[in-house]
């Protein structure tokens, strides 16, 4: 007995060992200094209002003056709430159980009520559901896409994949008339992954990259209009890719390989302000390890100054699923809750 | 009865992971604690899965077949663990119908079966001493 238990406990050592020194060098390229630094105003407090438990995650999926909608992992289910944060109540969509096979993990959701737009990133089509009819279609997209972005009632301008050596490219898509613009433009450094956002002020896409500092902003013609830059120091894209030739092809595949640094994550435009969520520490920040909250930097969206920085709390065993500012407030949704914050204005 | 429901467990996993080899690669790319090995982890664990199956298939090494299925477990549970707790990533896990559960119903199987390791281990006859 004696020798099963010392075997025991040695192999509980050796595996936690072994985890312990995974998990710290997973850390280690996050927690080292990257040589900037970030501008923290003391007046920038956020005041918690109101905290509401969730049975299971809620990503933001849209929002009016009146209500805010969510969807979850479930594509069926979309969730909304008030204004004032009250109740949170869903509407099931009738998604067969073929095609949420399909759209598991690879799949988000825009909300215009009353149209629902699910985006099948695997199925290659846009799902449009009335919410109020219930009636819905299904709109063919040129390809298998990573992004999508409603640009107007009936536009949508998305990231597919091209099936050459582009690999990825942007595309213009009317789901009424069904008429599709490609591009030849912006295709630099897009396979690796990124946000893509629009501004209805600017009439203008930004696509924020996630592992390296760009962002490319173009009009809906696909025309660059500027390419600016986070204020971290990632130029280059801290993913690495291997290139080899499709079987049977000569279509170039990438994929991932080896380390890959996450920089930029979930990202907002609101009014003239660009929010990104960094999960890169600054130099004049303390070690991120106990991920007890996590920093927005706020930018102009003309992109001509980074402003500041604020942290959004992420308690203990929560991640940060999404965030949504408007009117002076912030709705975050964490793994099993939804938090509604205050914040003091930001600079001018 | 510990015997049977792991060695049902390693052989499922391992030939689910040999068969959809790429895509195991590809979730253990996504992990951020296994990005930087997955080439040498896609085929370690298969492999030692099949090692734990056949070890514990005959009674002579069987205890080593639950050493080895004790620390391959705890190994799971505590990645898990480490996923939900230190990771901002959360990739998918593996294949088939345990891909079915999401990573806290994981953790509890993953759980369980360390435990029925653990029994494997204490109640398995000890040699009688001539």
């Amino acid at each position: 007995m004696t020798t099963r238990i010392s075997i025991v406990l040695l192999t509980t050592l050796v595996v936690l060992g072994f985890m312990f020194i995974i998990v710290h060098a997973s850390r280690q390229p996050y927690e080292k200094k990257h040589g900037f630094n970030r501008l923290f105003l003391p007046e920038i407090k956020l005041r918690l209002i109101k905290k509401m438990p969730v049975q299971h995650p809620l990503y933001i999926a849209g929002a009016d003056n009146e209500t805010l909608y969510f969807h979850t992992e479930d594509p069926r289910i979309i969730a909304y709430t008030d204004a004032g944060f009250n109740a949170i109540k869903t509407i099931s969509l009738s998604i067969s159980d073929t095609i949420c096979k399909h759209l598991i993990n690879a799949f988000s959701t825009h909300i215009g009520y009353p149209d629902a737009f699910i985006f099948a990133y695997n199925m290659a089509a846009i799902l449009c559901y009335n919410l109020q009819t219930g009636e819905h279609t299904v709109i063919s997209t040129p390809s298998n896409y990573n992004n999508a972005v409603q640009v107007s009632d009936s536009v949508f301008i998305l990231k597919y994949f091209t099936g050459d050596s582009t690999d990825q490219s942007f595309c213009k898509l009317n789901i009424h008339t069904k008429q599709l613009t490609k591009t030849n433009l912006l295709t630099e450094d897009l396979t690796s992954s990124g946000t893509l956002l629009y501004s209805n002020k600017n009439a203008s896409c930004y696509y924020i990259h996630q592992y390296n500092n760009r962002i490319t902003i173009f009009d809906t013609a696909f025309h660059s209009i500027r390419s600016a830059y986070t204020i971290d120091t990632f130029t280059q894209s801290q993913i690495q890719y291997l290139s080899k030739n499709k079987t049977g092809s000569s279509d170039i595949l990438y994929k991932s390989s080896g380390t890959r640094m996450l920089i930029n994550y979930l990202s907002q435009l609101y009014e003239d302000r660009l929010y990104v969520n960094s999960l890169i520490k600054a130099d004049n920040e303390t070690l991120l390890t106990d991920q007890s909250e996590t920093v927005i930097d706020v930018y102009s969206t003309n992109m001509d100054k980074y402003l500041e920085s604020f942290y959004i709390p992420v308690p203990s065993k929560q991640h940060l699923k999404s965030f949504y500012i408007f009117n002076g407030k912030i709705l975050a949704t964490y793994t099993n809750h939804l938090a509604l914050y205050e914040f003091s204005s930001l600079s001018k | 009865m510990p015997a049977v429901l792991l060695t049902i467990l390693f052989t499922y996993a391992s030939i689910s992971k040999l068969l959809q080899y790429n895509t195991f690669r590809f979730q253990l790319d996504q992990s951020p604690f296994t990005t930087g090995y997955s080439g040498l982890i896609a085929w370690f664990i298969p492999a030692i899965e099949i090692i734990t199956t056949a070890l514990l298939l005959f009674p002579v090494t069987r205890l080593k077949g639950f050493y080895l299925s004790y620390g391959l477990m705890l190994l799971f549970t505590v990645y898990i663990y480490a996923i939900l707790h230190y990771s901002y990533f959360i990739p998918c896990s593996c294949g088939g119908i345990l891909s079915k559960m999401n990573w806290e119903q994981h953790l509890v199987f993953n759980i369980i079966f360390t435990l029925i390791a653990l029994t494997g281990i204490f109640t398995f006859p000890f040699k009688s001493k001539a």
